[in-house]
């Protein structure tokens, strides 16, 4: 036996609200976000980062990782496979501390992204110096769309 | 280990953005491990391998 007669259904005429023609966004469905967007703005947003390994090669996918950029033919001697540790964002986005205005414009210019997304950061690495494993205190300068550049050796944490 | 004893140097490399600018005169502030201290065209001193400076005066 049905509860609903023919004039029942002939006068529903849709969901309240909706408009045909218009999707609703994945937020108002209520689904969760790619776990891979979640990550990225994460870490896009905070001032401490995962550690990331200084890669083994010297080609130009590890280029970004080098202390200097290997047109100078300098080349910082990272221990292979070392990682810096404890990231940290000191200046720039997501910092209450801004970077210079010729730094972000310049870095912009040179390399690439929008000055307003760049950041000054630091971290904890381990260099070849003399054949001895020494840590240090690296700098460096990130952008999301170009990556880690400019990495700088600040001060020398063994004795 | 650090040596205060402060002098002059030459980059020969490239000139690089936040880096050097090729054949600028730097002030060497201090040699840490054998690596020079200079105040880099960043404006922020940091520690560099001496290869690429040539001394100018001591």
């Amino acid at each position: 036996m049905s509860i609903f007669t023919l004039g029942d259904l002939l006068r529903h005429h849709g969901v309240k609200g909706q408009k045909w023609g218009v999707r609703r966004t994945p937020e108002q469905l209520g689904h969760k976000p790619p776990i891979k967007e979640v990550l990225e703005k994460s870490q896009a947003n905070s001032t401490m980062g995962a550690e990331f390994a200084i890669l083994r090669s010297l080609g130009a996918k590890a280029k970004n990782y080098m202390v200097l950029d290997p047109v100078s033919k300098q080349e910082y001697p990272f221990v292979e496979g070392t990682k810096i540790r404890n990231p940290t964002v000191f200046a720039g986005k997501g910092s209450s501390k801004a970077l210079r205005e010729e730094v972000a414009q310049g870095l912009s210019k040179q390399i690439g992204g929008k000055p307003s997304e760049w950041q000054h950061c630091k971290g904890i690495g381990t260099l070849d110096v003399d054949g001895k494993n020494t840590e240090a205190e690296i700098h460096w300068f990130q952008e999301p769309s170009v990556g880690k550049h400019r990495f700088k050796v600040k001060e020398w944490l063994d004795d | 280990m650090s040596e205060k004893s402060s002098f002059k140097v030459r980059w020969m490399g490239k000139t690089e953005f936040l880096y050097f600018t090729h054949g600028k005169i730097y002030t060497v502030l201090s040699v840490e491990k054998g690596w020079y201290r200079i105040v880099d065209d960043s404006g922020e001193d940091y520690l560099y391998p001496p290869d690429q400076f040539e001394i100018v005066e001591e």
